[in-house]
């Protein structure tokens, strides 16, 4: 029997006037083992229809159509009770966000537990015995010391696997999981495709994955399921849906996945002229604590790093989160004044392109207003010339001129970013910085802006430090390359030269969890 | 606009039909507020005396209508003045931090120790009493909360994207502080005013019945019900009237703070 079958599902959300379907006649079965992948754009429903199947869409403004048959029990029909029941025994779920959805103020130990605590009549023994064997079966070393720490003390790549410990440890036959590399380091992302894998052939526990990232479903599922605005589109076996998509909407997916294929561009002048010039820089934070009166403590995050930038050219700075790519970014803009070294600009406005466009637009204005403001501030432009200045900006960054009476909110994923990398331009900087500019949109949308940026540098000549914990991105995009570990530049070579010929071994790991062939 | 809740419209609603009761009261009564007719004593409410008449023969009715102007005057002056203390407090310290901040906030932290009505009978004692003096001593008393919620929303907003962004665009740090974030803190700012303004209207009210707020003769809310508790069962109507404009305004102003709040996603 199917652990998981979903036939006709049709979701609907009504609170608006308007009904809005976000999932339309969905059918999926699982069977025990099995591991398939659920692929889609953002909005394409498949976050909707994993907590559908979880029994946590039952509320009251969504309406529920067809069946959910959870290990042979239709979950839409059944008592709460039973629901409950059926989330804590046959269920569990792992979500994108480990930063949040682990309770900040039990420990670790606590909420590994829980689901025993709810649904068993073990003993404290017992569940505490359990959980350290959970905790073990994650690959968590020290689990005793993790079994009483609190979330805080614990790493992003450490707490998804709490995560999949808590959601495992009640040996459920079906594990839900939204998303759940997203948030951590393409190294540690390979590692939790290596766990869950583990995972799913020692205890049989069916996998339904979710997730953006075709290439990454490519390497867990065996079968996949490509969803889009909430239709399923194409379904079948990964290698063959890769090798040969019979649908239009497969392929585009499947061809905008970045790979290792440089975008072609123009070489540089021989004599472009250099706009930044970095060298021997340290940057310091203050140390955490230390007394009201007590002189602080200074630690140093960035370790003497040098490089230049020279007009036109586009540099990629790689590396894990934490390791000082932001750090190095604010320094660069004067945003943080703590360094030492020196940091010369040619660049009278330096700028940049922010990770989350849609925290970097102020929300309360619209798009002309964030547009103007920079003008505003630094030039004396009449209202009639900067408007002129912002419709040139739309269209140079290929935005509709309607769009500039609209607010941030208003925009799509891919709109608002192009509305930022147009506030950046708005006074002609010659040298702009991209935090990753990408990572936060869908792989169709993020070859759309990557094209866009490059053509922006063709048209414009200004230079970009791109940063981005994707090798592929960076390969296709950059002149050269910046590998940083730990606040310190490791490697540093042209993009076509780290790809050939790695000499770091932490370049190496960060290729091969990229996927490149070596 | 956004469209707001059905409680924020009856909130609204609410206090739109008392502050129109109350402006009517700014131009014309239907007598004298403090005009006495020993014949009326504590008559109970008629045709002539909608809401009855006070000990003193005086009519209710424009009585509430005179002195619920008062009562509303000091709650704005009150707000006005805490929200604009708070304001400035809050967004430079939660924006720069550092020194000021801890300076300012422990200072803040000692004036929400003590309550607003003791602190305002310290600031009357040192200045006397009167309409202006009361606005000065609540507003005082209600600066360091705003500054609280303030401070917080810029600590907040000041590690955002697009104050970030701001900053190299090229704004100065007072255009960033009230051109490019105090807008995103509206809805919260709202909902803070609101609160603050039924506080200031029951702290006057408080203080008034104290006797140290609003002087004789002239009424305001709270020295109403003052006045009326001696004769609460001869004559209920003295307490009820000016207890249900007071309940009212409170209850409305809270109602569109609550709808603001919830309504906002």
């Amino acid at each position: 029997m199917a652990i998981l079958e979903i036939r006709n599902l049709n979701i609907t959300f009504s609170d608006k006037k308007k009904p809005h379907r976000v999932v339309e006649n969905l059918n999926l079965t699982l069977e025990e083992g099995d591991r398939l992948g659920l692929v889609g754009e953002s909005g394409s429903g498949k976050t909707m229809s994993a907590l559908a199947a979880a029994g946590l869409l039952r509320q009251k403004n969504v309406r529920l159509e067809g069946e959910i048959l959870l290990d042979g029990q239709n979950i839409l029909t059944c008592t709460p009770q039973e629901l409950r029941r059926l989330q804590g025994s046959r269920i569990g779920m792992i979500f994108q966000e480990p930063m949040t959805s682990l309770n900040p103020t039990r420990t670790i130990g606590w909420q590994v537990e829980e689901t025993l605590r709810l649904h068993t009549s073990l003993t404290s023994e017992e569940r505490r015995k359990r959980a350290m064997e959970a905790l073990r079966d994650v690959e968590l070393e020290d689990a005793e010391r993790i079994y009483n720490a609190y979330p805080h003390a614990l790493s992003g790549g450490q707490r998804q696997r709490v995560m999949i410990a808590a959601a495992m440890i009640s040996r459920p036959k079906l594990l839900l999981a939204d998303e759940p590399t997203t948030a951590l380091d393409v190294t540690v992302q390979q590692q939790m495709m290596e766990l869950l894998r583990k995972l799913n052939e020692t205890y049989g526990t069916a996998i339904l994955f979710i997730s953006h990232d075709l290439a990454l479903v490519r390497s867990l599922c065996s079968r996949m399921l490509v969803l889009q605005d909430g239709k399923a589109v194409e379904e079948g076996a990964s290698e063959k849906l890769f090798t040969a998509p019979e649908q239009l909407y497969t392929r585009e997916l499947i061809e905008a996945v970045p790979k290792f294929e440089r975008i072609e561009r123009a070489p540089l002048k021989a004599d472009a002229a250099e706009v930044l010039c970095v060298s021997d820089l340290c940057a310091f934070y203050p140390k955490e604590g230390g007394g009201f009166f007590r002189k602080k403590e200074k630690k140093e995050v960035l370790h003497h790093i040098s490089f230049r930038i020279r007009q036109g050219e586009i540099i990629g700075l790689v590396g894990e989160s934490g390791c000082g790519k932001s750090t190095l970014a604010r320094t660069l803009l004067g945003l943080h004044r703590d360094y030492t070294g020196t940091v010369s600009h040619t660049a009278k406005h330096p700028q940049m392109v922010f990770q989350d466009a849609g925290s970097a637009l102020n929300p309360s204005r619209t798009v002309e207003w964030i547009l103007e403001e920079p003008l505003r501030n630094c030039t004396d432009l009449t209202a009639q010339q900067r408007r002129e200045c912002v419709r040139e900006m739309l269209w140079l960054v290929k935005l509709d001129e309607s769009l500039q009476k609209r607010y941030p909110q208003q925009l799509s994923g891919g709109q608002r970013q192009r509305v930022c990398i147009a506030a950046a331009l708005m006074l002609h900087p010659e040298f702009l910085i991209a935090d990753e500019p990408v990572s936060a949109l869908d792989v169709t949308v993020q070859k759309q802006i990557l094209a866009l940026m490059q053509e922006i540098v063709q048209e414009t000549g200004v230079s970009i430090l791109l940063i981005s914990h994707d090798l592929r991105v960076v390969y296709q995009m950059c002149d050269r390359v910046l590998v940083m570990k730990d606040g310190a530049i490791v490697e540093a070579a042209d993009a076509e030269e780290i790809y050939k010929n790695p000499q770091h071994p932490y370049t190496k790991e960060l290729l091969r969890s990229a996927g490149a062939d070596m | 606009m956004k469209k707001q809740s059905v409680t924020f419209w009856i909130g609204a609603g609410l206090a739109g039909v008392i502050l129109l009761f109350l402006v009517i009261g700014c131009f014309w009564t239907p007598y004298d507020p403090e005009a006495m007719d020993a014949s009326m004593k504590l008559a109970a409410p008629s045709l002539a005396h909608p809401m009855g008449c006070d000990p003193f023969g005086r009519d209710v009715l424009s009585r509430i209508m005179d002195g619920g102007t008062i009562t509303l005057l000091v709650a704005a002056g009150t707000v006005l003045l805490g929200a604009g203390l708070g304001i400035l407090i809050g967004a430079v310290t939660g924006y720069f931090g550092g020194i000021a901040d801890t300076i300012f906030m422990r200072i803040a932290d000692a004036l929400l120790a003590f309550p607003s009505v003791l602190l305002a009978l310290v600031v009357i004692a040192l200045l006397g009493t009167g309409e202006v003096n009361v606005v000065l001593s609540l507003g005082i008393s209600f600066a360091p909360s705003f500054a609280r919620v303030v401070r917080g929303e810029f600590l907040r907003s000041r590690s955002l994207g697009y104050v970030q962004a701001a900053r190299l665009a090229g704004a100065s740090p007072v255009r960033i502080l009230f051109v490019h974030i105090l807008p995103n803190i509206r809805p919260v700012l709202i909902s803070a005013l609101l609160i603050g303004f039924n506080n200031a209207v029951l702290s006057e009210a408080a203080l008034s019945y104290l006797g140290i707020g609003v002087q004789p003769p002239k009424a305001s809310l709270g020295s109403m019900l003052a006045e009326s508790q001696t004769y609460l069962f001869a004559a209920p109507s003295l307490c009820i009237f000016p207890g249900a404009v007071l309940i009212l305004l409170v209850l409305g102003f809270g109602l569109m703070g609550d709808g603001l709040r919830t309504g906002r996603k």
